[in-house]
């Protein structure tokens, strides 16, 4: 299997400041006191630090570091609004703020994959090896860069729906095949693909936060009125406290009158799960990210609006998180709602 | 980033965006192999809901219906609520369903559960109005009880929630204030003509209305005139219709000869 190397790439003291939520000179102070080396000693701008120094670096400026950890998924069935491109960002941004990451592919069209660089017809062992062959996950997982790790996912992965009905407990699974590596990780974050199945209910019965996607705009927020109350639902009928719900609107156009009145409808309906007054905006440098296989720390300017939303969201993530000890299983006392 | 802009929501958008209060019974997406829209739940279980409308229960009608079950089952699920008695549940709507069942001997019958309790007072009400059969009394008890567990909402906004007109609501709410005799015999005789609720409403002896009306021997007599014999003129032609004749004693046919005779001499 070959995948993508990201020995080249670095992030420069601006972005570093960014994402750690410090001053930009706080980061020079740090980088000329240590022992930090550029990358590439032949550029005399947007000097950029390896993987290793930038996740140094920020781990040693950033406040309430420690702590945090969450089981999260990037979920909705509507497709196209971005879960996958924002799985991406965010799982490997955390990473590169020196967490410890595992990106958990579930969809069987493999993008998230694709997005890290792992070459399509590449051979590599999936969820469904896992959870119906009894493979030891270590041995699926695949390291991407320092401080994060990808279980990929490829059309194999069709074949774990059928398979999920055949055994007991069968909405628990994901959380029973990773309860040997949940404390390797701080984050475990799920891409899901768009439906409503039981690899997704297993998915979402082992996060604590659901990242719901949405764009600004009204087929997405009709799906979501049917998500949120599917979700009602579910976690009522699984007699599991529901996890934490964010609601992030996407591909927000400023211009149009279409995405204002899509954010009016969710400051309406949901504000409860949103971010106040918040939506990404809408920007071809997620494309480029995606399609390069490179997050978008390793190449934005400065003043790259993708890079200021999607910094943003982290830290809001972040704060979600924080200090909270995720309690699981979460199931409540057993109450009987029928016979049936 | 910078500041959202919002804009207010058209009436298009708001009908497929606005979520739903989550009162319907489908259960979540795939899951319906383990949970599904309704229980076959023992009849054991089953106790009559706490705020019943119906009070008179007619044994020769759930005697019928119990023999339809028998031929065709049950058609339409009961609606039952979570009771506050452990294990037992309460039925919002399919009394006489029931009662049925248990006649019929069924051991299970079919159940839609709703969640949400605080609606099955209105569910009930609104099942029963939608059949027509509910006595009026009935009704205005069914009324009373929905406006009074509602004290924030105005009547005009009770009716409006269960679908009928204020002024429905409130003229059946009136019946509640007779006076609990009258009430019972109204009940028991199953008297149901909104004319007279209205006349008993006016009066200011209802019993004695009601026995007028419906319970003294004389009244017949009293009050009906029965045509005997009609004659016309047409064209200078006479028509005669003398069919109530036939039903005259003799005493009777005599004395309309006199009558007749001493009006034309």
């Amino acid at each position: 299997m070959k995948i993508k190397g990201y020995k080249n790439f670095g992030v420069t003291q601006k972005i570093m400041s960014e994402l750690a939520g410090v001053n930009p000179s706080t980061i020079s102070k740090i980088v000329s006191a240590g022992d930090y080396f550029p990358i590439d000693t032949n550029v005399h701008r947007n000097i950029r630090y390896s993987i290793t120094d930038t996740r140094r670096i920020i781990k040693k400026v950033s406040k309430d570091f420690s702590g945090k950890k969450s089981n999260m998924c990037f979920y909705n069935f509507k497709g196209g609004v971005g879960k996958t491109s924002l799985c991406f960002q965010v799982s490997s941004h955390l990473a590169l703020m020196g967490y410890s990451v595992l990106a958990i592919d579930g969809d069987p069209q493999g993008h998230l994959t694709t997005s890290f660089g792992f070459d399509t017809d590449g051979k590599f062992l999936t969820l469904y090896d896992v959870i119906a062959r009894n493979v030891p996950i270590d041995e699926a997982i695949v390291n991407i860069y320092e401080g994060l790790d990808c279980l990929p996912s490829n059309i194999a992965l069709t074949r774990l729906e059928p398979a999920l009905n055949e055994l007991p407990k069968r909405e628990e699974r994901i959380s029973i095949a990773l309860s040997s590596i949940q404390n390797n990780y701080d984050f475990i974050i799920f891409d899901t693909n768009p439906t409503i199945s039981h690899i997704n209910r297993n998915i979402i019965s082992f996060t604590d936060l659901i990242n719901v996607v949405v764009e600004t705009q009204a087929y997405s927020l009709n799906g979501l009125k049917i998500l949120v109350s599917d979700l009602e639902k579910f976690f009522k009928s699984m007699v599991m406290k529901k996890p934490e719900l964010l609601i992030i609107p996407n591909k927000y156009e400023e211009r149009t009158a279409a995405s204002g009145e899509a954010m009016g409808v969710l400051r309406e309906y949901y504000s409860e799960f949103l971010m106040p007054d918040f939506a990404i905006r809408k920007s071809e440098e997620f494309n480029t990210s995606a399609k390069n296989a490179e997050p978008l720390a390793f190449f934005c300017r400065s003043n790259s609006i993708a890079f200021e939303d999607l910094n943003e969201v982290i830290k809001y993530i972040l704060d979600k998180v924080s200090h909270k000890n995720s309690s699981r299983p979460r199931r409540e006392e057993e109450k009987i709602s029928g016979e049936s | 980033m910078a500041k959202v802009k919002y804009k207010s929501v058209s009436k298009n958008l708001e009908k497929i965006t606005k979520p739903s209060d989550n009162t319907d019974s489908r259960s979540s997406i795939g899951q319906s192999i383990t949970i599904t829209e309704y229980y076959e739940l023992d009849i054991s279980r089953l106790i009559p809901f706490k705020n019943q409308a119906r009070e008179a229960f007619s044994d020769q009608e759930i005697q019928s219906l119990s023999q339809s079950i028998i031929r065709h089952g049950i058609r339409q699920p009961l609606t039952v609520i979570k009771s506050e008695v452990q294990g037992k549940y309460e039925v919002v709507s399919g009394e006489r369903r029931l009662r049925a069942s248990v006649l019929a001997g069924l051991k299970k019958v079919p159940c839609i559960i709703i969640e949400d309790s605080s609606m099955s007072e209105e569910i009930a009400v609104v099942e029963n109005i939608m059949r027509t059969d509910l006595h009026p009394l009935e009704l205005s008890k069914a009324f009373c009880s929905l406006l009074e567990n509602n004290k924030n909402l105005k009547q005009k906004e009770v009716a409006s929630r269960i679908g009928v007109s204020e002024s429905f609501f409130s003229e059946i709410l009136k019946y509640n204030t007779l006076p609990s005799d009258v009430k019972r015999i109204l009940l028991e005789k199953n008297i149901k003509e909104r004319d007279f609720f209205r006349k008993l409403l006016r009066t200011n002896n209802p019993m004695s209305l009601l026995n007028e009306t419906f319970f003294s021997p004389s009244k017949k007599n009293q009050s009906s005139n029965v045509n005997v014999l009609r004659v016309f003129i047409k064209d200078g032609e006479i028509k005669v219709q003398s069919g109530g004749l036939i039903n005259l004693t003799h005493e009777q046919k005599n004395l309309i000869k006199i009558e007749l005779s001493n009006l034309l001499y």
